[in-house]
């Protein structure tokens, strides 16, 4: 579906009718930040990693959990969302109506939208084999409309490799802000390190996992030659009950790794198959979920 | 093991197209994904855990290709060595050469064996097995010819025994090969044989034969495998007997000995074996009469004849050979003309006595010698009551009867009107201008006329039990006939009969196991009396009986009832190659030598067997197929 199909609109209003009217019942004309910032309003804590302000560490929970942490107050400042979009190969792989890239494009549009419509800053960054031209960070809800036209131009092609990706973004030293990742993941590169790195520099990365539905449930059935979509590499396979139980496991473990990540980190983490709706995925990280 | 329907083997062909089918049924779809690390790691994972998950994929084609293989091997009904499948027909060959007679250590002939080992071979096959047996002796003989009746081959079975020297085996075989082609599949002729043949026999490459060796053991075996006698010159009963004697083991003390009427008459002692275990030896015996036996014998320093492996070569008879020239006893006043045209025959012997010398017994020693050495008679003017064996001449006879045939009264110049130049007394004889003075015509139906005149007979045959009298009823001297040349060929005519006559009552001489020939007239009883004791009757038939002996060694008396002819065969086994009872020949097959000992046949067929385990495999492969997580 395009992104600029009058039905997708329409559902980008609702969520971010859903989201505005959350923010507007819990503070008064201001909006909480999503950024933790200097402020006297003690939020959280978190565990303390190399460059952070030693100054920030909080003996007293050291003393308790005799564990390294810092804490974290609440900044009133703008938030700048930065959308890291995986546009590789892999994600241009479909099973059904829709592909996990439009999936993906829609979660980009949704977060871009909710925040340009909040006149937050909003930039789109296409990850794969390289940076891609961006969507060079703007605000204003008038740039909604170019945001959409600039995702639904995007395809998806050529390798993925998210770690040199968010080096290369980190390298234009974007100002602290809220990095949601949406990719499937599928990347075999330490993407984990690139998001401790994106901890490193201050950001904070949203991970949204978008997956196809075969790719998760995988059917039992004939001998088949699978064609990795980005390197190429084949593999045959014969899809019998063993191989199948042996593949979801080995996909259990691969999503347990990345959720169990999010949460040590306090990451937002959220999955979405590419039969469902984005509505459940986006709100849920607007609302203040985890 | 052996293939019954070997061509069901081509079902095999249907693992190609199988194996085809699998690669094209097998050509994977191609599903691009994202990636292919996560199929990869759970492989590795499978694998680990179970190695043979490799295989998985192939099994199908494992089962159906064993389905397959086992199929067509079922088809092509395996069966054990040497079975006879239902509905299949037999033919057994059994060599009866000589050979087939020795004894192992227990005392059991290798014929003996090949019964037995026929016997077991018809237990084991089913009911109605189509049964021939074929005697491979001289020449192949066809006992049983499809015979399904058990009480009738149990019979013939046991009547197998020795026949004769060496076996026409490939001849039996290619007989025995050509009923069995137009038989059943599975079909066989088996062969049961000591191999004791110096020769490579190609059995035939079209039909399934089995052939087992009976010679269990080899034992000691000596044996004469060849003897003569000949007259020493101017001797009338010495003879010399030259032999050759064979022994497996060349002993030192072994001897020939020579019996006559039981009496041993000279031996001589066997030594200086060549390469081939064979010696040479010669006796001298000095008194062999016509008549009498020489008897030849293997014994050992004490005399003891020796006892081996086959008794059919231990011993071997021979006759007193006639002398060349033919003894002629002119009995009388011989007409100058006879005295003269057989005087003239280098091949004759003429001695001169009376009737009066031969009744009293006075003839002088060669007149009696000549008779013992069966001399022609020819009688002038009188002759005795009765005549003499083998053939005579009775010329001018003056007694009312001769032989009891009656003479007539005197003719005076009778003229001849004819004569049997069918005869072989008469053959190039020419009577037509032939006159006689006198004659006295023989008379009665007892004579067989051959010249016959205006007033008679001139000229008959007597034909009596112990040979012939050919009466001349004239004075010979008195006649033209000596003048013609008709009467030397006469005489010539005469003479050969005689000779005839005289070998047809000698004793014949022929190998062991040689049908017996015996002129008689039709209808005639022939008994013959075996060495052993035993009679065989036989009944004659266009003239003559063909009588098959027992493979016995020594003197076979023949007497026919008609007209008590008393007769002799012998039989020898003189074969080396029969003596020597190592298994020399080799028979080739399809494949190898044949060579099997004697053993009982398992019955069976295993297609059912193979049949049950294909059924195994199809029920395995349905479970593969209909299993969780199998192909849809």
């Amino acid at each position: 579906m395009s992104l600029l199909d009058p039905a997708f609109l329409k559902q980008l209003g609702r969520i971010r009718l859903a989201a505005r009217r959350r923010f507007a019942s819990s503070a008064a004309g201001n909006r909480r930040s999503l950024r933790h910032g200097s402020s006297a309003e003690f939020a959280e804590h978190r565990p303390y990693f190399e460059g952070d302000d030693v100054r920030r560490i909080d003996w007293n929970a050291f003393a308790r959990l005799e564990e390294f942490v810092i804490r974290l107050f609440v900044a009133e400042t703008d938030i700048n969302l930065y959308v890291l979009l995986d546009r590789s190969a892999s994600l241009g792989v479909a099973s059904a109506a829709r592909s996990k890239f439009d999936v993906a494009r829609q979660i980009a549009a949704a977060l871009g939208y909710v925040a340009l419509s909040g006149s937050e800053r909003v930039g789109v960054f296409p990850v794969g084999e390289e940076l891609a031209a961006p969507f060079a960070p703007t605000r204003g809800h008038k740039r909604i409309a170019s945001l959409l036209r600039y995702l639904d131009a995007l395809t998806a092609d050529g390798g993925g490799d998210l770690r040199s990706s968010i080096e290369t973004f980190l390298a234009r030293q974007p100002r602290p802000g809220l990095v949601a990742i949406v990719s499937d993941f599928l990347d075999a590169s330490d993407f984990i390190g690139g998001c401790d790195r994106l901890l490193a520099t201050k950001h904070e990365p949203l991970l949204f996992h978008v997956l196809d539905h075969e790719e998760m449930f995988p059917q039992v059935g004939e001998d088949v030659t699978l064609v990795d979509s980005e390197t190429g590499d084949v593999v045959e396979v014969t899809l019998d009950a063993t191989t199948v139980a042996a593949y979801r496991a080995s996909l259990d473990r691969h999503l347990e790794e990345i959720s169990a990540y999010a949460k040590k980190r306090g990451l937002y983490y959220g999955r979405i198959l590419t039969h469902e709706s984005i509505d459940e995925v986006v709100l849920r990280y607007l609302r203040g979920g985890r | 093991m052996t293939l019954l329907s070997p061509a069901s083997l081509l079902w095999l062909g249907l693992l190609g197209p199988l194996v085809a089918l699998y690669i094209l049924r097998r050509r994977r779809e191609r599903r691009t994904v994202g990636s292919t690390w996560l199929w990869q790691r759970a492989i590795r994972d499978v694998r680990a855990e179970r190695p043979w998950q490799r295989l998985i994929p192939y099994v199908s084609l494992l089962l159906q290709a064993l389905a397959i293989c086992l199929g067509a091997f079922a088809l092509s009904r395996p069966a054990g060595q040497g079975l006879i499948p239902r509905g299949a027909s037999l033919a057994v060959v059994v060599d009866v050469s000589a050979s087939m007679a020795a004894r192992d250590g227990e005392g059991v002939s290798r014929i003996e064996y090949a019964r037995r080992a026929i016997a077991e071979l018809l237990r084991a096959a089913p009911e109605r097995t189509a049964f021939t047996l074929i005697e491979a002796g001289h020449e192949p003989t066809a006992v049983l010819s499809d015979a399904t009746d058990s009480a009738a081959i149990a019979s013939a079975i046991q009547a197998l025994e020795v026949r004769s020297v060496d076996g026409s085996l490939e001849a039996s075989v290619a007989v025995a090969a050509d009923r069995i082609r137009r038989a059943s599949s599975g079909s066989r002729v088996v062969v049961f044989t000591d191999l004791g043949f110096d020769a490579e026999i190609a059995l035939p490459a079209d039909v399934l034969v089995d052939v087992q060796n009976v010679a269990t053991s080899v034992r000691l075996n000596r044996g004469i495998v060849d003897a003569e006698v000949s007259r020493v010159a101017r001797t009338p009963n010495r003879v010399e007997v030259f032999a050759r004697v064979f022994a497996s083991d060349t002993p030192s003390s072994l001897w020939l000995t020579a019996s006559v009427d039981g009496h041993v008459v000279a031996s001589s002692h066997l030594e200086n074996w060549d390469a081939t275990n064979i010696t040479e030896a010669t006796l001298s015996v000095d008194e062999l009469g016509r008549d009498q036996l020489l008897q030849l014998q293997l014994s050992g320093d004490d005399g003891i004849l020796v006892e081996d492996a086959l008794d059919l070569d231990n011993e071997a008879w021979l006759s007193a050979p006639e002398a060349r020239a033919l003894p002629v006893v002119l009995v009388g006043e011989t007409p100058r003309s006879v005295h003269r045209v057989l005087s003239v025959d280098a091949d004759l012997e003429l001695y001169e006595t009376t009737l009066a010398q031969l009744d009293s017994h006075g003839s002088d020693s060669s007149v009696v010698a000549a008779i013992d050495a069966g001399a022609v008679f020819v009688y002038t003017g009188e002759a005795p009551d009765s005549p003499p064996p083998g053939a005579s001449i009775v010329i001018n006879p003056t007694q009312l009867s001769v032989f009891g045939v009656t003479m007539g009264a005197a003719v005076e110049q009778p003229r001849i009107v004819s004569w049997d130049d069918t005869d072989m007394r008469l053959r190039y004889v020419s009577l037509r201008d032939t006159s006689v003075r006198t004659m006295r015509p023989i008379t009665g139906h007892a004579v067989r006329p051959l010249v016959e005149t205006t007033a008679g007979t001139l000229i008959g045959l007597f034909e009596h039990p112990a040979g012939e009298s050919t009466v001349f009823a004239f004075d010979l001297d008195r006649s033209s006939l000596p003048d013609e040349t008709s009467f030397v060929v006469l005489f010539r005519n005469l003479m050969e009969r005689a000779r005839e006559l005289r070998a047809r009552h000698r004793t014949e001489v022929a190998p062991l196991g040689s049908e017996l020939t015996v002129d008689a007239p039709e209808g005639s009883t022939i008994v013959v009396t075996c060495p052993d004791g035993s009679v065989i009757h036989a009944t004659a038939s266009a003239g003559q009986a063909h009588i098959r002996l027992r493979a016995q060694i020594g003197a076979f008396d023949i007497a026919t009832t008609a007209h008590e002819v008393h007769r002799r065969a012998l039989r020898n086994l003189f074969a080396a190659n029969e003596s020597d009872l190592r298994p020399r020949g080799r028979l080739v097959g399809r494949d190898s030598q044949p060579s099997a000992s004697v053993s009982r046949q398992t019955p069976g067929e295993w297609w059912p067997w193979v049949a049950f385990a294909l059924l195994a495999v199809l029920v395995c492969e349905s479970l593969w197929a209909t299993r969780r997580g199998a192909s849809a």
